[in-house]
């Protein structure tokens, strides 16, 4: 259903691409009395948002990379944002995660002027030289998910926070174990900031609250599901009265999975993001739980915030959303349905 | 005997205070061969073992042949590019490649409402085609362009490890895919034989046969001794490199295909970096870099140490930074080992 209307966003956007500007703007403005408020924080303007010049604005959208569901279901977010608030997104980005592959995107988005950049960074201090030309040409960035490190060169800052979602993970592992007993991270790899914090936030909600349970094994896997597999069944191996294990990303989460079904256990896997093969290991009882970020509500308001800006406002230099856990019982429920990820 | 001549005739270059340590050493490298590497793993087994028993049980063969099945698959297609002394850096981008394609296959065909394992005999049909092309690309411009292996596989992994596999789906996992796959990627038949493992031993078993007993092996390693003295005996090198290449693709698609299975889900960084880990179970099993000498049977015990030492020191709780450290010093070693077996044999 949501498809279909996202669909049909998709095709006005292109549309708009080949009409003229001035004629969408007008058509946009007539709809843009449809625009709803989602409560987003530090998101004070809603209604349509419009240039100094009264033009309609342009925002570049740069994702971290153009495969990952999390950021097809953030664009669609900014998407469907911008498509309420009369902005025209252009859309460009790399199909791998590497900072070198976004300095030419970024420097031909730059060619087109756009009112605001809207930006997932690859790199924290790699990427300023780009972002400086747009400072220079008085474009505001706006960074979503990841950052840059320099204050200078970044309007907003829009993040969820992957140590609550770590924290939320502890929590439930918590709930599930009683308080008390093993449990094991399996992670992706040393010196990933994102999942590094994730890690971080799980250890330190452990320890603060939860002092009867021990993390007796942290084991890397270079992103690759099936050496997740080996790892969590030699992990379960060790140490057969495990109570949980947390996983940190997606092919973490599908190697822990699929770790715990080879062994026959039942340990319960609280996996990261909510990817369409995560989703179905939710629902057939794989996986126990979801961390699930909120992309869409973070492309969405990146949007607003730009909005906020070019309407001369104050906006918040972090904004900082919070994650939601999903569990196999509350998997087919609407309100949690509607935060998985989207591959298309 | 020969060999004693050889040992005799390279003590009189070493050095003469060592003159007894280095002619007991290099009898000892001569005569241990190709089985010093059966040794290190029954070692590295036996150790693990007396450390925690639990690590010979029945779960942990699970865990450790299971991990070994992508670096085995790869490993044996890589055997056969090492012995005619060439290079596939590409298997682990092939891997993927042919994973997504193979995954793209049975979903258009299940969206139609084909049948579940009508469309996954379709899909591994496709998967392992995909494979075998691209080793067909890697072995005519290896051949037709006579430019070195190195660079053309490191030209085709990067196209298409990092470049085709995310295109293939604008870099999205693929995971709607028949169900029935799993049962492939996951059924332990009686208890011991995880199917991915057997596919993977009767390969290896087919594989051996063909290198060692056979013409097409003869000639492999006929090539890898020395081009030159091949092509003189009437071998068709250009055509014999192509088909090379083209089986290690074809191991590559089937080890994408079982990856795929293991998962029901097909995801673009599968098998990246796999590669490394495949030409270390050639060099652990004593395939030479140099080309002519490589076993099947030795990459079986190469892909096992590997997949032994990771999920051993896990199971021994060893902080996981070690893992590799421990995989690149039995490289090393195997490698000092090779070489000084190549000195022998050379002088």
């Amino acid at each position: 259903m949501s498809n279909t209307i996202l669909r049909g966003a998709r095709r006005v956007r292109r549309a708009m691409t080949v009409v003229s500007v001035v004629a969408v703007g007008v058509l946009l403005s007539a709809c843009a009395g449809g625009a709803t408020s989602a409560g987003t924080p530090g998101a004070a303007g809603d209604g349509s948002c419009v240039r100094e010049d009264g033009g309609q604005p342009t925002f570049a959208l740069v994702p971290g990379t153009t495969g990952d569901p999390f950021y097809i279901t953030m664009r669609a977010g900014a998407e469907k944002r911008a498509e309420e608030r009369g902005v025209k997104i252009l859309y460009q980005g790399a199909a791998e995660w590497n900072p070198s592959l976004q300095v030419p995107i970024l420097d031909s988005l730059l060619i087109q002027q756009p009112d605001a950049l809207l930006f997932v960074p690859n790199d924290v201090t790699s990427l300023a030289p780009a972002a400086q030309k747009f400072v220079d040409a008085g474009i505001p960035i706006v960074t979503i998910d990841n950052t840059l490190e320099d204050d200078a060169l970044v309007k907003s800052r829009i993040t969820s926070d992957n140590e609550q979602g770590g924290a939320l993970a502890a929590q439930r592992l918590a709930e599930l174990s009683g308080n008390q007993g093993k449990v094991a991270v399996v992670n992706v790899a040393p010196g990933n900031s994102t999942t590094d914090a994730r890690a971080k936030g799980f250890l330190d909600e452990l320890a603060k609250n939860y002092p009867e349970i021990t993390v007796v094994a942290h084991e890397y896997n270079q992103n690759s599901a099936t050496k997740a597999s080996a790892q969590t069944q030699a992990i379960l191996l060790a140490n057969p009265d495990l109570a949980g294990i947390f996983a940190t990303n997606l092919a973490s989460t599908e190697g822990a999975g699929n770790g715990v079904q080879a062994t026959g256990s039942d340990v319960p896997v609280v996996g990261y993001d909510a990817s369409p093969s995560e989703v179905k290991a939710l629902k057939d009882g794989v996986v126990n739980s979801l961390v699930i970020q909120p992309p869409a509500e973070e492309g969405a308001t990146a949007v607003d915030v730009a909005c906020d800006i070019l309407a001369g406002k104050t906006v918040e230099k972090s904004i900082v959303l919070d994650n939601v856990l999903a569990t196999t019982e509350n998997a087919n429920d609407p309100a949690i349905a509607e935060s998985f990820y989207r591959e298309n | 005997m020969p060999g004693t001549k050889v040992i005799e005739a390279t003590t009189t270059i070493s050095t003469p205070g060592a003159d007894g340590s280095a002619r007991s050493w290099r009898a000892f490298v001569e005569r241990a061969g190709q089985w010093w590497t059966v040794g290190v793993l029954l070692l590295l087994v036996l150790v693990f073992a007396l450390l925690e028993p639990r690590f010979l049980s029945q779960p942990s063969w699970i865990a450790t042949s299971q991990y070994a099945v992508e670096f085995l698959l790869l490993g044996i297609g890589q055997t056969f590019v090492i012995v005619t002394a060439g290079i596939d850096l590409s298997v682990g981008a092939i891997l993927g490649t042919s994973a997504m394609v193979s995954a793209l296959s049975m979903q258009q065909l299940t969206a139609q409402g084909v049948a579940g394992w009508t469309s996954i005999g379709v899909g591994l049909i496709v998967g392992v085609l995909s494979g075998v092309a691209i080793g067909a690309i890697n072995g005519v411009l290896i051949t037709k362009l006579k430019l070195a292996p190195f660079i053309v596989t490191l030209g085709t992994l990067t196209a298409f490890g990092s470049g085709v596999v995310f295109l293939l789906n604008n870099g999205a996992p693929i995971s709607d895919l028949p169900p029935e796959l799993s049962a492939i990627g996951n059924t332990v038949w009686l208890g011991w034989l995880p199917v991915p493992v057997v596919i993977a031993g009767v390969l290896a078993v087919v594989f051996a046969l063909v290198l060692g007993r056979t013409r097409f092996g003869l000639r492999t390693y006929a090539i890898g001794s020395d081009e030159a003295a091949a092509a003189r005996a009437g071998i068709n090198v250009h055509g014999h490199l192509i088909r090379v290449y083209m089986l290690s693709g074809l191991l590559a698609g089937i080890a994408g295909f079982i990856v795929t299975a293991r998962f029901t889900n097909a995801a673009p960084v599968a098998g990246a970096g796999d590669e490394l880990y495949a030409i270390a179970a050639c060099v652990i099993g004593g395939a030479s870099l140099f080309g002519g000498r490589g076993t099947i049977l030795g990459t079986v015990v190469g892909a096992f140490t590997i997949a032994v030492l990771t999920t051993g020191l896990v199971i021994l709780g060893i902080q996981p930074f070690w893992q590799p450290v421990a995989i690149g010093a039995v490289v090393i070693i195997a490698v000092a080992v090779d070489q000084a077996r190549t000195r022998l044999s050379s002088r």
